[in-house]
C-alpha cells in the first residue's frame, strides 16, 4: 500500500490504521481522564457523537494494540502513553500485556437478523453474539499470548467454574481450538440462512434465551502448560447504536441483571431527547457507569486540557510525516502582525465615529469619547478593541430609559465594565464589520472541533494542505497568517454545512434548520449594544416544550415527530450540543442546544459557549419547514 | 439465435462466455425472434417510481409481443413501490403518472400487483438490508412456472434491482456447475435498461441513509467474525455525485487500511476524459486519504455490461486466487456507476459467490449506501428519450 499524502486525512480510531501506527499515533491524554471505576466489575457506558473518540478508547485495550504499546514502549511516541498503562494495569514491563480485551462490534448484521425466525424474543441475536464473543475472545487470547498461528491454541487448555454449570448454549469444550470450532460452526449456521439469496423458505435458527457469554467469560479458566493465564479480562461492545432499539434495551438490561464481576464496556452514540437507558430498577453508579466523552472535557478547566489533548494528537500525526519541519502549533501564527493590522484601523476609525456621532454633544459620554478619540493615534488592535468596546457601552447607557443626571460619566468606569464578554462581543464585531481575522490560532481552532477528535482533524487535513501549499510556493514565512488560517478553516466550516443535506438521512430538513438557527443567533449577536456579549450561540427549549416535543404525536401532530428526529440527528451528529439549562427563579429548566463550533465559524458568531435565547417547538418546526426569516433588519453588518 | 462471443478470460470458464445483448433498434428484433408466435406466461417487474423512462421500455416490450403474434397464456405485471424516498411535489406527480401510464400500457396483457419496498407489516423496526429482503421475498414469491420473467431496471433503485437480479438468478440456476446452466429450464430471463447517460447524471442522490445496505445472499463477508481477519479487497465502481454515498460506506463498513482498492471508472466512454474526471472527483477518498497505488485501477466499458463483467469476474478470480495463501479473502463490490455497469457488476458477483454453505475461502459482499431524496427537474425526466438495452440472461437461447 502506498503512503499516506496526509497524515490527518486518515481516521484514527477504526481499523483503517495498522496496531502498530495506532499504538504511535494514540495520544495518552484521554487515559488521564479515564476513571479507575471503568476498570471495576460491572456496566460501564461510553457515549458521545461520531469521531468523539470512543472507538479509540476501546482499540487501545485490544491485545493486539496492547502488544504493539509494549514493543514500541522505548519509543518517543510511547514515552508517555506507556506508564499509564503500567498504572492501570493492563501492561506490564517486563511480561507484556496484562489484560484480555475482547472487542466485538455491533454493526456486524445484528440488525438484520429476522425478528421472528425464533419463538425466543431475539434469541438469534443472543445466539449470534454469544459465539462471536466465544470466537474474538479466543482469538484475542492468541494475540495476548503472542501466538502467530491458530494451531498454537491447541496448547490451552479450557477448565470451568462453578458458575459454568448454568451454560446451557456454549459447550464445555476442553481445547480452546474446539470451542473455537464450534463458534465459527455455529455463525456459520447462522449464516447459512442470513447470508441466503431472496425467496427461499426460511430455516429455524439457533436461539438462545439469554446471554450467556458474559456467564461463560465469567467462569472460563484458560490455561497454558498446567498455569493459569489471562485472568484480567474486559468484554468491550461498540457501535451499540447499530443494533435495533429492542435489541439494544434487551442487551443493556440483561447485561446489567447479570452483574458482571469484570468490567463491560458498550459504547454508543450519545443518547438524545428522551431515549432511555437504564431499565426498570438500575441505577446509575451502582449497576451503570456511563461516560459521556464530551462531558470529560467539560469542566471550567476544559478547553484547555482538551487542547492539550488536540495538540498532542496532531503533533503525533506530524510526526508520521516528512514533508513539513516541526510541531503543528508552529505552524499556525496566532497573531497579528502590525503590517496586517494598518489597513484595518481607518476604516476601524471610521466605523466608530460613525456610530458615535449621534452622542458627541451628550456630556454625559465626553470623557468616554474623549478617551477614546484620543487612543487612535496609536495603530493597534488594541486600540481598535477599545474603540468598539467603547461604542457598545455608549449603545448600552444610551439603550436604558430610566432618567439620569446629565452628569459625566467618568472614564475609568469603561475599565470597570470592559469584561472579557464585552472584549469577545467587540472582537466578533470588529470581524464582522471590518473583516478582520478572528478564527485563527490553535486554540481557537481546537474550539472550532467542538470536542470531537474527527472534527479535528478534517480542519487539520485542510491546514495542512495550506502548511504544504505555502512551503512549495516558497512563500518567506513558515507559519499559516490569520487571514490564510482563516480562510481555510471558514471554507471548511462551508463544506460542513452544504454537506449536511449529502451527509445525514434527514438532510435537507436539518440544513434548514441550522441555517435558521444560525441567521437567527446572527440577529441575536449583532445587535449595537451586545446584549447578551459576546453573542448569541444557541436556542433554548424549557422543559414544558422537551415534553411536547417528547410526547410524539399527541402535542405537536407528525410535524413534532419530524423535528424531533431531525433534533436527534442533528445532536448525534454533533451539528447541535446539546446541555442541560437548570431552573432560575425567572424560568424553568431545559435544553440548550447550542450550534457546533464549526459551523459557528461560517455564520461569523463568536466561539464561546454562552448567549442562548429561548424558543418554543413551534418555532423550530417553522424554521425545519420554511427556514427563519429575520423580523427586522440588522441593526449592524451582514 | 445470434449470439455476440465474449473476448475470453484467460481460460476462466465463465457462465456468460457466449451472451445476448442487444440496444436500440435490435432490442425489438430480438424481442420479435423470441417471442414469435410462442405461448407465453410473463412474469413483468418494473418500478413505479418517478422515472417515467419505464414506460417506453414497457411500451417497445408490450409492442413487440404483440406484433410478434405471441400468445400471452398469463402476464403478471409486479409493480414495486418505495416507502422511504422522500420526493418533491413535482416528482410526486411524475411517480404518480407513471404508475397510471405503466398500468395502462400493460392492461391489455394482464393483471397488476403492487409490492412495497421498505415497510414493515407490523410496525417493527426494520433494518435498510431487512427491508430489502422482505420486498425482494414477496416479489420472487410471485414467480411460478412462468416461460418469460422480465425486470426492467429502468426506474429502480440498485440495490432493488440487484437484489431482484441475483436473486432471480439463483431461482433459476440452483446449481452453477451442471451442464448448460444457463438453459434454466427454458425460462428466458431478461433485464431490460432505459438508458440516457445525459438524464441519469442530472439525477442527484442526497439525504443517503444512517446504514448500510446488503444485498441478500452477499452480505456475510461484511458481517462474518470467522472471515474478518481475511484480507478485503475492493471494487469501488464510480459514478457521478457520489462520493458521499462512498464515503457513507467506507464509514459504515470500516475498510480496512491495507484493503486493496481497485477503482473502477468507465473507459471506453463516449466522453473520453469521463473517467479522468471521476478520479478527480474521487481524489480524496480514494486517492488522499487511502493512497490507492493508480495502478490498481480498472477500466470498464460504459455501455458494455458483459464486458464490465468479464473484467471484474478476471479481476476477482485473480485476487481470489493469490489470496489463498493468506488463508482467503473477502471480496467487496460497490456499484455507483451507470445501470448497465451496475448490472455487469451484479452478473460477476453472482458468478463469483461460493454456493450454499460452503467452506471455500472467499467471500463476495456488495454493500450500498442508499439515498433517501432524490433531485432532478420533473421536465428533465419527461424529456428523455432513453435507448432500450435488453440482456438475455437465461432460456432458450442458451439452451
Amino acid at each position: 500500500m502506498a503512503y499516506n499524502v496526509n497524515p490527518f486525512l486518515e481516521r484514527r480510531s477504526e481499523r483503517t490504521t495498522s496496531d502498530q501506527e495506532f499504538a504511535l499515533v494514540f495520544s495518552p491524554k484521554i487515559l488521564e481522564k479515564l476513571s479507575d471505576e471503568a476498570f471495576k466489575g460491572g456496566v460501564h457506558i461510553f457515549r458521545s457523537a461520531p469521531g468523539g473518540g470512543k472507538t479509540t478508547i476501546l482499540r487501545a485495550f485490544t491485545p493486539s494494540v496492547l502488544r504493539s504499546f509494549w514493543r514500541a514502549k522505548g519509543t518517543n511516541e510511547l514515552r508517555e502513553s506507556f506508564p499509564l498503562f503500567v498504572e492501570k494495569g493492563v501492561l506490564d514491563d517486563q511480561e507484556g500485556p496484562r489484560l484480555l480485551g475482547v472487542m466485538i462490534s455491533c454493526a456486524s448484521g445484528y440488525a438484520d437478523l429476522p425478528a421472528s425466525a425464533s419463538a425466543i424474543e431475539e434469541g438469534p441475536f443472543r445466539a449470534l453474539l454469544d459465539c462471536r464473543v466465544v470466537l474474538r475472545t479466543i482469538r484475542s487470547l492468541g494475540t495476548y499470548l503472542g501466538f502467530s498461528s491458530d494451531e498454537a491454541l491447541d496448547s490451552i487448555q479450557i477448565e470451568y467454574s462453578d458458575d459454568a454449570r448454568d451454560l446451557k448454549n456454549i459447550p464445555a469444550h476442553g481445547s480452546a481450538r474446539e470451542l473455537a470450532s464450534w463458534a465459527e460452526a455455529q455463525e456459520k449456521r447462522i449464516y447459512a440462512e442470513l447470508d441466503s439469496f431472496a425467496g427461499r423458505t426460511s430455516q429455524t435458527l439457533p436461539s438462545s434465551p439469554r446471554f450467556e457469554s458474559v456467564l461463560w467469560l465469567q467462569a472460563v479458566r484458560f490455561l497454558q502448560d498446567g498455569k493459569q493465564v489471562a485472568t484480567n479480562r474486559l468484554l468491550m461492545i461498540d457501535d451499540l447504536q447499530r443494533l435495533r432499539r429492542k435489541q439494544r434495551d434487551g442487551l443493556i438490561d440483561e447485561l446489567t441483571v447479570q452483574r458482571p464481576d469484570f468490567p463491560i464496556w458498550l459504547a454508543m452514540r450519545t443518547l438524545v431527547l428522551g431515549d432511555s437507558l437504564l431499565s426498570q430498577g438500575a441505577r446509575i453508579g451502582r449497576d451503570i457507569n456511563e461516560y459521556a466523552l464530551e462531558e470529560l472535557w467539560a469542566g471550567p478547566k476544559g478547553i484547555h486540557q482538551f487542547s492539550s489533548f488536540a495538540q498532542n494528537v496532531l503533533d503525533r500525526r506530524m510526526n508520521r510525516q516528512v514533508t513539513v519541519t516541526g510541531s503543528f502549533s508552529q505552524r499556525l501564527r496566532d497573531q497579528l502582525d502590525p503590517d496586517e493590522i494598518r489597513p484595518f484601523v481607518k476604516p476601524g476609525i471610521d466605523a466608530y465615529r460613525t456610530a458615535i456621532q449621534p452622542h458627541e454633544g451628550n456630556v454625559r459620554y465626553r470623557e468616554w469619547l474623549a478617551r477614546a478619540e484620543k487612543s487612535t493615534s496609536e495603530p493597534t488592535l488594541e486600540m481598535l478593541l477599545g474603540l468598539f468596546t467603547t461604542r457598545i457601552l455608549v449603545a448600552r447607557d444610551a439603550a436604558k430609559k430610566q432618567l439620569s443626571l446629565d452628569l459625566a460619566l467618568p472614564a475609568e468606569e469603561i475599565d470597570e465594565k470592559d469584561t472579557s464578554s464585552l472584549r469577545g462581543a467587540a472582537e466578533i464585531q470588529l470581524h464582522e464589520e471590518l473583516g478582520l481575522p478572528y478564527y485563527y490560532g490553535l486554540e481557537t481552532f481546537c474550539v472550532m472541533a467542538s470536542y470531537n477528535v474527527e472534527e479535528l482533524l478534517s480542519m487539520a487535513a485542510v491546514l495542512y494542505d495550506g502548511i504544504v501549499a505555502s512551503q512549495v510556493l516558497g512563500k518567506r514565512s513558515p507559519e499559516l497568517s490569520p487571514f490564510e488560517q482563516e480562510k481555510l478553516l471558514r471554507d471548511t466550516a462551508e463544506r460542513r454545512l452544504s454537506f449536511v443535506p449529502k451527509q445525514h438521512t434527514e438532510g435537507t430538513r436539518a440544513h434548514r434548520l441550522l441555517v435558521s438557527i444560525g441567521g437567527y443567533c446572527r440577529e441575536r449577536t449583532f445587535l449595537p449594544n451586545a446584549p447578551y456579549a459576546p453573542g448569541v450561540t444557541g436556542i433554548r427549549l424549557s422543559q414544558s416544550e422537551m415534553n411536547k416535543l417528547q410526547s410524539g404525536t399527541k402535542a405537536l401532530g407528525e410535524q413534532g415527530e419530524l423535528l424531533r428526529r431531525v433534533l436527534s440527528e442533528c445532536i448525534a451528529e454533533n451539528l447541535l450540543l446539546q446541555r442541560p439549562s437548570t431552573a432560575s427563579t425567572a424560568r424553568e429548566a431545559g435544553s440548550i442546544l447550542y450550534l457546533n463550533r464549526t459551523l459557528c465559524a461560517h455564520f461569523g458568531l463568536p466561539l464561546q459557549m454562552g448567549g442562548w435565547q429561548d424558543v418554543s417547538c413551534m418555532d423550530l418546526i417553522d424554521w425545519m419547514s420554511r427556514g427563519w426569516k429575520p423580523q427586522k433588519r440588522l441593526a449592524m453588518g451582514g | 439465435m445470434e449470439t455476440a462471443k465474449a473476448l475470453g478470460n484467460g481460460g476462466l470458464a465463465m457462465l456468460w462466455d457466449q451472451y445476448v445483448f442487444r440496444r436500440g433498434p435490435d432490442a425489438n428484433e430480438l424481442w420479435d425472434r423470441l417471442f414469435e408466435r410462442r405461448k407465453m406466461r410473463l412474469l413483468y417487474i418494473a418500478g413505479s417510481g418517478f422515472d417515467v423512462r419505464a414506460q417506453t421500455a414497457m411500451r417497445e416490450c408490450v409492442g413487440s409481443i404483440r406484433e410478434s403474434g405471441g400468445v400471452v397464456d398469463e402476464a403478471k405485471l409486479v409493480l414495486i413501490e418505495f416507502a422511504n424516498y422522500r420526493l418533491d411535489d413535482a416528482l410526486q406527480e411524475l411517480t404518480k403518472q407513471n404508475r397510471q401510464g405503466l398500468t395502462e400500457v400493460f392492461s391489455e396483457l394482464g393483471t397488476i400487483e403492487t409490492v412495497t419496498f421498505g415497510a414493515s407489516e407490523d410496525g417493527e423496526e426494520l433494518s435498510a438490508s431487512s427491508a430489502l429482503r422482505v420486498g425482494t421475498d414477496a416479489v420472487l414469491e410471485m414467480v411460478s412456472d412462468q416461460t418469460d420473467i422480465i425486470l426492467d431496471a429502468s426506474s429502480l433503485p440498485r440495490v432493488i434491482y440487484l437484489a431482484l437480479m441475483t436473486s432471480l438468478l439463483h431461482r433459476l440456476i440452483p446449481d452453477k456447475d451442471v451442464a448448460n446452466p444457463l438453459a434454466a429450464g427454458g425460462v428466458n430471463f431478461q433485464v431490460l435498461v432505459a438508458e440516457d447517460a445525459g438524464l441519469d447524471s442530472q439525477i442527484m442522490a442526497e439525504d443517503p441513509g444512517s446504514e448500510v445496505v446488503l444485498i441478500p445472499g452477499f452480505l456475510g463477508a461484511m458481517q462474518a467474525e470467522s472471515v474478518q481477519e481475511w484480507p478485503l479487497v475492493w471494487f469501488p465502481i464510480l459514478g457521478e455525485h457520489r462520493i458521499n454515498q462512498l464515503q457513507q460506506i467506507m464509514k459504515l463498513t470500516d475498510i480496512p487500511g491495507e484493503a486493496e482498492i481497485c477503482p473502477v471508472v468507465p473507459h471506453p466512454s463516449r466522453d473520453p476524459r469521463r473517467a479522468d474526471r471521476l478520479l478527480v472527483e474521487y481524489k480524496g477518498p480514494l486517492f488522499d486519504s487511502r493512497g490507492t497505488p493508480t495502478t490498481n485501477i480498472l477500466y470498464v466499458h460504459e455501455s458494455q455490461p458483459f464486458e464490465v463483467y468479464r473484467q471484474l469476474l478476471g479481476a476477482m478470480t485473480r485476487y481470489r486466487d493469490s489470496m489463498v495463501v493468506l488463508g482467503g479473502c473477502r471480496l467487496v463490490v460497490t456499484p455507483f456507476g451507470s445501470k448497465l455497469i451496475t448490472l455487469g457488476a451484479g452478473l460477476a458477483c453472482f458468478e463469483m459467490r461460493p454456493s450454499g454453505v460452503t467452506d471455500a475461502p472467499y467471500r463476495v459482499a456488495i454493500p450500498h449506501a442508499e439515498p433517501t431524496r432524490y433531485v432532478v427537474s420533473a421536465q428533465a425526466v419527461t424529456s428523455s428519450k432513453p435507448e432500450i438495452c435488453s440482456l438475455l440472461l437465461t432460456g432458450s437461447a442458451y439452451a
